[in-house]
């Protein structure tokens, strides 16, 4: 009843922000880009909130419990991977969002590129990847709370279905009545709950054994050496793609670098690099400590083996976490699924509201704020069914989104905005093939030789193409504002 | 209209050769069992990630007025990398079991010396020659500037 009760007072803030948020919300600016106003500890908390998702309290420690050391070649990321997004595409995506008037990453490229179809195709893109990855969030959500109110003996009232609608309406609520605007503020309100319910399950996970990590580390390596090796049970080949698939495939998320359109100075673009770096470094913490704890117990005959790795964070908060800690980890572990879903939530309205009617027709449509508000309902109904509809299906399409994203729009943002003889057929070229390459390695795994990350080779040969297609072609005509913008 | 060949050629030229190198080292691995884990692949890999990296933080920097300094950063990174990546190799190749630095097993070393250096190599470079790619004054000008060309009133924030 604890975590339920800190549950509900984790859904009437986030209500009471969207009812707050409403009254700010004028028009399509505002619904998608909070106007332009956000200052630096803002857009730091909205982009962190942004990143992490149901990862870091379910899948990240999953990791860890199953591979050892391997996804700590994904964690490290983050040093390296802020300083390439921020140099690469923060201030060329404000500056153009400001001289344009520009709210959406299709109409960036739009103006890059001056190709319809270029934008048609990174719209289509991150629609492919708003349902997956809303699907997979809302799947979660719901799976999540239906395990809770059975916990708390609700069990047989509360079916799938009720509790994917149930948790979905409150991440709707505020998407609808307040856009972005509501959007960045509940991520704040999400960031802050996360970083605290990570702080104290670092604190906690010390102390579980008398003499903290070495302890641990010696037990595991005696009865899994190859799980503490450096480079973990995924071997050295894998986690050097993860490193370099997580290091640079950060300048390609949309839901994540849109956020910097949003900056009201851009100056304030380092300030959000570090913020982003210090709330990263505490998430990474909580995955280790979680993952070492849970590996440790078991090692150490003092738990049963846990069957399902994502259980471990369950696993960890039943048997160590004081309850009220557990319903905290449980409210963070909502707030990282929500603040990844309302961004996509309002990704995808922009897609669907602007970017699809102008790639098609040369315009958007008028009262564009009334059509956000109902974009934003039907993506998260479509969502939802598809969710439910699909099952694994979901699971699988939201696990390949982030290298997706990367191998697609990489090429397009971080090496485009930057290089005058980019063209638009090498810009739709790499888009093809980073998603022939990614669906066809879902769809027919057997194919792909052992030791092959899929989604890193897909990323490396939209790069070289997008290359070749420009060094091989005529430099293209630029509108004198954009190459002006390049040339700063 | 651009012209026909642009003062970046180069630096994306170094990046293309660097992408074919990390592609001919994932070609390599699928094709032959066992090289995935050779030093010669994690040779090939290093340099073909350095060499990539480097490429994306010039063409970042091309016309900061950091360029300079951010090439003391890539430098500094591509021999902390290269290093470490050479120790782990090494006692990945030669299974040497725990113990080795300081008595800790390799793991806790490995969070030690490779995840707490990188974190600090990027704070060093947000504080120091980052901090002023926004905040010189010519920088400042040129996007005032920019932005007040085209017509837009809210320049003066950029």
């Amino acid at each position: 009843m604890t975590i339920l009760a800190c549950l509900a007072v984790y859904f009437v803030v986030c209500i009471a922000i969207g009812l707050a948020s409403m009254r700010r919300t004028r028009d399509a600016t505002d619904y998608f880009l909070a106007g332009r106003t956000l200052g630096p500890w803002l857009a730091g908390m909205a982009t962190f909130s942004s990143i992490v998702s149901g990862f870091l309290f379910v899948g990240g420690p999953g990791l860890f419990y199953r591979m050892g050391m391997s996804p700590l070649w994904m964690m490290i990321t983050g040093g390296l991977g802020g300083a390439l997004a921020s140099l690469l595409v923060a201030r060329p995506l404000r500056l153009l969002s400001e001289l344009r008037g520009i709210v959406s990453l299709p109409a960036a490229i739009e103006a890059r590129y001056r190709s319809r179809t270029a934008s048609l195709l990174t719209s289509l893109t991150i629609l492919c990847g708003v349902f997956s990855y809303l699907g997979a969030q809302v799947l979660a959500m719901g799976s999540v709370l239906r395990v809770l109110l059975h916990a708390a003996g609700y069990e047989g009232e509360a079916s799938l279905t009720v509790c994917v609608f149930a948790s979905c309406g409150v991440v709707l609520f505020y998407s609808v009545s307040g856009g972005m605007l509501a959007s960045v503020w509940t991520d704040l309100f999400q960031g802050i709950i996360m970083i605290t319910a990570s702080a104290f399950v670092f604190a906690t996970a010390i102390t579980v054994w008398d003499d903290g990590f070495e302890t641990m580390d010696r037990v595991i390596f005696a009865t899994d050496e190859a799980a503490m090796m450096p480079f973990g049970r995924f071997g050295m080949a894998g986690c050097f793609a993860w490193f370099l698939m997580f290091s640079v495939g950060g300048c390609g998320q949309p839901h994540v670098i849109t956020k910097n359109m949003m900056l009201r100075d851009l100056r304030d673009l380092r300030r959000v690099a570090i913020l982003n770096f210090v709330a990263g470094t505490l998430a990474v913490l909580t995955l280790l400590a979680i993952g070492t704890v849970m590996r440790a117990t078991v090692a150490a005959g003092d738990h049963p083996p846990i069957g399902n790795p994502d259980a471990a964070a369950p696993a960890f908060l039943l048997a160590f976490a004081h309850p009220v800690l557990a319903g905290v980890v449980f409210a963070a572990l909502f707030a990282a699924i929500m603040s990844t879903a309302d961004s996509f939530l309002n990704i995808g309205a922009a897609v669907l509201v602007q970017d699809i009617p102008r790639a098609l027709r040369g315009r958007t449509p008028t009262h564009d704020l009334a059509w956000a508000r109902v974009a934003t309902l039907a993506i998260a109904a479509l969502s939802g069914v598809t969710a439910l509809l699909s099952g694994d299906l979901v699971a699988i399409l939201g696990a390949f989104g982030w290298s997706t994203f990367a191998a697609a729009l990489v090429p397009l943002i971080a090496i485009g905005f930057h290089w005058k003889r980019a063209t638009a057929s090498g810009a739709i070229a790499s888009v093809v093939i980073s998603l022939v390459l990614n669906l066809g390695g879902k769809a027919f795994p057997t194919w792909i030789p052992r030791g092959v990350d899929v989604g890193t080779f897909a990323l490396l040969a939209s790069i070289a193409t997008f290359l070749a297609m420009g060094f091989a072609s005529r430099p293209p005509r630029i509108d004198p504002d954009v190459e002006a913008m390049m040339d700063v | 209209m651009a012209t026909a060949r642009t003062a970046r050629d180069p630096i994306l030229l170094a990046l293309l050769v660097a992408t074919l190198l990390l592609l001919a080292a994932m070609i390599a691995a699928a094709v032959r069992p066992g090289f995935a884990e050779t030093c010669t692949y994690a040779a090939l890999w290093v340099a073909g990630f350095e060499g990539f990296c480097a490429a994306l933080f010039a063409l970042g920097t091309a016309r900061s007025q950091a360029a300079g300094r951010a090439r003391v950063w890539i430098l500094a990174n591509a021999v902390q990398q290269a290093l470490l990546l050479g120790v782990l190799v090494w006692l990945e190749r030669n299974e040497i079991d725990g113990g080795f630095v300081f008595a800790y097993p390799k793991a806790t070393a490995f969070f030690l010396y490779v995840f707490w250096p990188s974190q600090v190599l990027f704070l060093v470079f947000f504080a120091w020659p980052y901090r002023r790619w926004f905040h010189t004054d010519d920088d400042a000008a040129r996007v005032a500037t920019l932005l007040r060309e085209h017509g837009v009133s809210r320049g003066e924030d950029a």
